[in-house]
């Protein structure tokens, strides 16, 4: 034994070595050998699952991006169906309405002539005209399409007024529609402002827009084309009578003659006392 | 099968990592002993020696799918251990042995006379494999690694240096030291 610890300056030691080897024999216990052998085979049994697992994340990417496109173009048919209701205001479509409001008035001529650009709000419309019942007017859901439903019968209100305008010798108060067009109730709005100057007049074409009004509550919505072209005249008779006469006068001033003379007409039956200028003695006759 | 018995450990654990689990029987039959010992060794325990033995065959379960032959297979297995040896130290209230810390091994004067005074040795080979497997209990941790990765598995210096994450002057210091002391230890029977 004594050559065996004589080399010390070695990192091995051949009789260290083998007297080590004979006396480590301790060995894992079975169950601990069939345990681990168990579980090696398991892991290797389960790798088609893994292959599928590859598979699923090879196509992760793809069928993330395809649920995406379907998401939105779903979210953007729902919002395209959706988008009027949810994207007006209270007023409805200002912008819109705008448009129809000076839109066929410029195909007349009658520029702006028809509605006067007043910013009343729709509530105060309503309210100056107070024809509208308090639940209506104050419901959110029900108001709203209302509210968007007007717009469009006072432009087709407008058109056949423009029509009538050219046609129509000699106009008579008719129905409106049961739903108050807005220009009628701006034009009410601005007969309001207009009082501040003429009060006389400006109540005059009050009481007639009133009488108007509670004869198109009284006449059923479909009523026939004829009296609703009358109607379309309507608006102009609440007109202040100096606005009107500006009005006929701007006709005559486009070289529309006919145009003024029907309207001037129509003046004159509405406010026979009314002094006409001296401008109108010109063209207009006696 | 006795191509596959004449295969070296990386083959093996080339044809486990493709599937084949007979090649894993084979690999840890040649290396279950040792791998049990050193670990039976290293935490002094056998209950949590055979815990940790079956966490790091696990581990190479786990991790066969990325394995690539880079170094000897007993590296790489003994590689796990080491570092699941650790681990148990660190949850340990010791934490890791400072011998894993210290590169710098005792001086070799201060190693002389340890556990002479057992009265219990005797002088047949019995005797002297028990009081060898003392010695080796007695090592630092550090060394004792080295001794055993050098005997259980067969590693040169710079494989122990690269199992144990050490530079191979560390390891082949450690491992003199080991010898050293073990000698020292076997003096009374010469």
């Amino acid at each position: 034994m004594s050559e065996i610890f004589r080399d010390e300056g070695t990192e091995r030691d051949a009789k260290l070595a083998a007297l080590y080897r004979a006396a480590a024999r301790e060995e894992p216990p079975p169950a601990l050998d069939d345990a681990i052998r168990a579980a090696a085979r398991r892991a290797v049994a389960s790798r088609p699952q893994r292959v599928s697992t590859s598979f699923i994340r090879s196509w992760r990417v793809p069928l993330s991006i395809a649920a995406v496109m379907v998401l939105t173009v779903s979210l953007v048919t729902i919002m395209r169906e959706e988008a009027p209701e949810i994207m007006l205001p209270p007023d409805g479509l200002p912008g819109e309405a705008d448009h129809k409001r000076t839109g066929p008035a410029a195909d007349t001529g009658e520029s702006a002539t028809a509605v006067p650009k007043t910013s009343v709000p729709h509530a105060q419309r309503s309210d100056s005209v107070g024809l509208r019942p308090p639940a209506q007017s104050g419901s959110s859901g029900i108001g709203l399409r209302d509210s968007r439903v007007a717009p469009e019968r006072a432009a087709d209100s407008r058109k056949n007024m423009a029509a009538a305008d050219a046609m129509t010798p000699a106009p008579a108060p008719a129905p409106l529609p049961a739903t108050i067009p807005a220009p009628a109730a701006g034009a009410a709005a601005e007969g309001k402002v207009q009082s501040k100057s003429e009060p006389a007049s400006a109540d005059t074409a009050l009481r007639e827009s009133s009488r108007a009004r509670a004869k198109a509550d009284i006449q059923p919505s479909a009523a026939p084309p004829a009296s609703r072209m009358a109607g379309a005249i309507q608006p102009r008779a609440e007109l202040a009578p100096d606005k009107w006469l500006e009005r006929i006068e701007e006709l005559r001033r486009q070289g529309k003659l006919e145009e003024a003379r029907t309207s001037l007409a129509e003046f004159r039956k509405r406010f026979p006392n009314h002094e006409l200028p001296a401008s109108f003695k010109d063209w207009a006759g006696p | 099968m006795a191509t596959a018995q004449n295969s070296s450990d990386e083959e093996l654990m080339e044809r486990y990592r493709d599937g084949d689990a007979g090649a894993f029987d084979l690999l840890y039959g040649r290396h279950k002993g040792g791998l049990f010992r050193y670990m039976l060794r290293q935490c002094g325990s056998r209950g949590i020696a055979e815990e940790l033995f079956q966490e790091v065959w696990m581990n190479l379960t786990r991790a066969r799918r990325t394995y690539t032959v880079q170094a000897k297979f007993t590296t790489y297995l003994y590689r796990l251990a080491h570092n699941r040896l650790i681990d148990h130290y660190r949850s340990q209230a010791g934490g890791v042995p400072v011998s894993f810390e210290d590169d710098d091994c005792p001086a070799l004067d201060s190693i002389a006379g340890e556990r002479r005074d057992d009265p219990a040795l005797g002088a047949d080979h019995r005797q002297q494999a028990e009081r060898l497997l003392q010695l080796i209990d007695a090592l630092p941790e550090a060394q004792r690694e080295a001794f055993l990765l050098q005997q259980e598995s067969d590693m040169s210096v710079e494989e122990i240096a690269k199992t144990a994450g050490v530079s191979r002057e560390t390891a082949k210091s450690r491992l003199r030291y080991a010898f050293a002391k073990l000698r020292e230890g076997m003096q009374e029977f010469q």
